[in-house]
């Protein structure tokens, strides 16, 4: 189910009421609202409900056995380290068989065409259920912090409702169970909800999805991806940053409306973008970015691959290698492997560049206030490179657009008034300072009833009226 | 230890600012917001919604959604709330799309007339030879197939100063609703706006729906004698309406697809479309079904001489190298229409022919 429907809002108003008539019985709420999460999961595919109840209770029984396996005092014993490896390996295996399965026969093919071998491995048609790789993560985070003695098991229902609950089952943000399981514990005061928070976090949230992101796609990014050899050096350095723009309101959109959305039913979500374009560095940008992720990456692969506990060379290789392989989550093709590497490889440069600089002591070459705009350009302009290799359906296409940016002369259809208008506006948004927001959301909450209704069914007709027809996936569901 | 990584310092999340004080609101309070708000928007946006289950595929589904919808549109046409979303569809320019009234009719045949071209003789057309100043204007168009195949084709022939392409297509449309999308329309306004000589047409992807006859009967089986009637009715007359002089129509047919079940259906409309060009001479069929199939026609993953899958995971659309696959046919097969087509050499040449040799 697509949040911005019509199906999606008669659902949620039945889980909304449902939610809190049952939350004084909680074990009730739990089955009930892991049903419905269910409903939530398998509206349009039901196929891998299965798959997903799977998941939830072998990954109960691990976190079970993990936890009888600690030490008296909870400290890790080989016994419970290697019943997290067996977990692991269990929740890895299914995420690179529906995931990476083509993919990897794939490369073996060519690999082997490559040393003359002509081998034609059986490729199974492989769908790919939505949100595994979410589930997949809170699942990880479940049994590996069990295992690190810093989770207490949850029962059955608990594991259920924690990787199931719809807002965030198939996008994210990445909840951790330990913080979700004192949200889904405590008694939600029904007589107190941050409403005006809520309703802007979805009101926002789907004018991000439904108006900038989808008109950037339709009128800018496509045609510029599709064909980059037609089209003209400002076309593609501005359907470069359209897709900068899409990506962030297409991602941060979705999470906002599932933030809003889990806020309504009494629980609330860690945040997962913080204004990502007003960064000066890239590592600002990852502290910004998907939040969740890069929190999830530090926890589980950056610090069990050493972190910065070795030398210095080892924590450039750490970084690097969590970054490549973040890459690779986001999608089996090298393009993603060429974004995350990137990416590692940038923020090693700029934290040797950091140290060094430093060291010199030297006093600033430029102003304050040149230096930021100076950093906030380039830290961009890298974002955007990467978002290149992101988009593009292959290394060649993305060195196409790279060679098109230098060299294509041309008039610029495509770069039109509306086009620099969003893509401007969406970057001033960066810098609107949080007591705005705030302001917003006190005027909302002290309006009256009535009022506060009108305000919604204006703000969806306004997004009804400024999207398009029809609402493509999220970008991140298929991720 | 983790000092380097560049993640969020604080595990919970961190908050883009401080907590205050907040006029919360109770529970059943947001219920009757929430309430009273969604049913104000379906009222305001009433006619929009009639109008998209109206675009549904024929069927329960699209009957299930206009019984719901029709009542909320009388009830927003008597409060005069749907005037609301007139005015802000005028702001925003979209006024002169389509939109229902009260009375929701059964979808319209499409609406362009055949009128003839210029008197032309039942013959191929001639194709001239496009030069560097003056190059082979070519038209694609169609549905999302013909999209990535279209894109690939543009990206083939970018540096080809012979070829000058425009490509159009529209996703989810074809030639069974045009009350979704009036492709017969667009494509003589396209054929008027780019005068090209050459049109690639392909459609079939969402075509195996119900159909409308121009006396209401709905046609609902792709296999009933009524819908292929009127499915080839409204091929022959896009076909048609596309004929000009210089001008040569190349309709794609649908390549195989994996469902066993669909494969059926683009059977018989690619059974339709080669009768009808085979009766007009400014039309060829481009059979895919061996380009993209095996040498049987049958669906394929992968095929010899292609790295890379050929279809995308649903079985029906192109994956990149299947798309590259399918626009270098269609090169192949404009080269040889160019070839084939050309004027016949002038009765009086200027120069010796390049073949003659000195004695």
């Amino acid at each position: 189910m697509l949040f911005p429907t019509v199906a999606f809002a008669v659902f949620f108003v039945i889980a909304y009421t449902v939610s809190w008539l049952l939350r004084p019985t909680y074990r009730v709420w739990l089955w009930v609202m892991t049903a419905l999460s269910l409903v939530f999961y398998g509206w349009t595919d039901a196929r891998f409900v299965w798959l997903l109840l799977g998941s939830i209770v072998v990954n109960w029984g691990f976190g079970g056995a993990v936890h009888r396996a600690l030490a008296a005092d909870g400290t890790p014993t080989a016994a419970s380290r290697n019943l997290v490896r067996a977990a692991v390996v269990v929740n890895l295996a299914f995420l690179g068989f529906f995931k990476y399965y083509g993919f990897f026969v794939e490369s073996f093919s060519d690999a082997l065409g490559a040393i003359g071998l002509d081998v034609t491995p059986p490729l199974l048609q492989v769908a790919l259920p939505v949100g595994i790789s979410f589930f997949t993560f809170h699942a990880l985070s479940y049994v590996i912090d069990i295992g690190r003695g810093q989770l207490e098991p949850m029962r059955l229902d608990e594991v259920a409702l924690y990787m199931s609950f719809f807002p965030h089952l198939v996008a994210g943000p990445i909840v951790r169970a330990s913080e979700f399981a004192p949200e889904m514990r405590r008694r939600a005061d029904p007589r107190s909800i941050p409403v005006g928070e809520a309703f802007r976090l979805i009101a926002f949230g789907l004018f991000k999805k439904v108006v900038v992101s989808s008109y950037l796609a339709s009128e800018l990014v496509d045609p510029v991806f599709g064909a980059p050899g037609t089209h003209s050096s400002a076309e593609l350095l501005t359907g470069v940053y359209g897709y900068a723009i899409q990506i962030y309101a297409d991602f941060s959109g979705y999470t906002d409306i599932a933030i809003g959305c889990a806020l309504l039913l009494g629980i609330r979500f860690p945040q997962n973008f913080d204004a990502p374009y007003r960064s000066r560095t890239l590592q600002e940008f990852w502290r910004r970015w998907h939040m969740t992720l890069s929190r999830w990456l530090r926890d589980y692969l950056y610090i069990p691959l050493g972190g910065s506990r070795g030398t210095v060379r080892a924590t450039y290789r750490n970084l690097f290698l969590t970054m490549v392989i973040g890459g690779l989550w986001h999608g089996a093709a090298i393009t993603f492997v060429v974004w995350g590497a990137l990416h590692g490889g940038y923020l090693a440069a700029e934290r040797w560049v950091r140290e060094r600089w430093a060291a010199q002591d030297r006093p600033p070459v430029l102003p304050p206030e040149a230096t930021a705009l100076f950093q906030w350009f380039v830290t961009f302009h890298v974002v955007c490179l990467g978002w290149v290799f992101f988009r593009a359906d292959s290394v060649g296409t993305a060195l196409d657009v790279l060679h098109g940016i230098a060299t294509a002369s041309g008039p610029a259809p495509l770069v039109t008034t509306g086009i620099l208008l969003v893509i401007g506006l969406a970057l001033l948004s960066q810098i609107v300072p949080p007591t705005a927001v705030t302001r917003w959301e006190q005027r909302f909450e002290s309006l009256g009833l009535l009022p506060q209704a009108l305000a919604v069914a204006g703000a969806l007709t306004v997004i009804d009226v400024l999207g398009p027809e029809g609402v493509a996936p999220f970008i991140y569901f298929q991720f | 230890m983790t000092g380097t990584f560049p993640s969020p310092p604080d595990p919970q999340g961190r908050r883009r600012r401080p907590r205050r004080p907040v006029a919360e609101h109770s529970a059943g309070r947001i219920l009757v917001v929430m309430l009273v708000g969604l049913v104000l928007a379906a009222l305001v946006n009433a006619d929009a919604m009639v109008e998209r289950a109206e675009r549904k595929p024929f069927g329960p589904g699209r009957d299930r959604s206009l019984a719901i919808w029709h009542p909320v549109q009388d009830v927003a046409h008597v409060l005069q709330l749907h005037r609301l979303r007139d005015l802000g569809d005028r702001i925003v320019g979209h006024e002169d799309e389509p939109r229902s009234g009260g009375e929701v009719a059964a979808p319209e045949p499409p609406v362009t007339t055949t009128t003839l071209p210029p008197e032309v003789e039942d013959l191929p057309p001639e194709l001239r030879s496009p030069t560097p100043d003056d190059p082979l204007r070519v038209y694609i168009g169609g549905d999302s197939i013909v999209r990535d195949a279209g894109e690939s084709f543009l990206r083939l022939t970018a540096d080809d100063p012979l070829l000058r392409t425009t490509l159009h297509y529209e996703i989810a449309t074809g030639l069974s609703r045009p009350d979704y999308y009036d492709w017969p329309a667009a494509l003589v306004a396209d054929a008027e706006a780019h005068d090209p000589e050459v049109m690639f047409v392909m459609f079939g992807g969402n075509d195996a729906q119900g159909i409308v006859a121009p006396d209401g009967t709905v046609h609902s089986t792709v296999d009933s004698p009524g819908w292929k009637a009127e499915y080839a009715r409204r091929v022959e007359m896009v076909m048609d309406s596309l004929r000009a002089d210089g001008r040569l129509v190349l309709w794609i047919g649908m390549p195989p697809v994996r469902s066993p079940g669909f494969q059926g259906r683009v059977d018989i409309m690619n059974a339709i479309y080669e009768a009808a060009a085979e009766e007009r001479p400014w039309v060829r069929f481009v059979d895919l079904s061996t380009v993209l199939g095996d040498e049987q026609g049958r669906y394929v993953e992968r095929k010899d001489g292609v790295d890379g899958a050929l279809r995308q995971g649903d079985g029906i659309h192109l994956a990149r190298p299947g798309a590259d696959y399918q626009a270098r046919h269609m090169l192949a097969v404009l080269r040889e229409a160019l070839e084939e087509l050309a004027p016949a050499p002038t009765s009086t040449p200027t120069s010796p022919p390049a073949t003659t040799s000195g004695g």
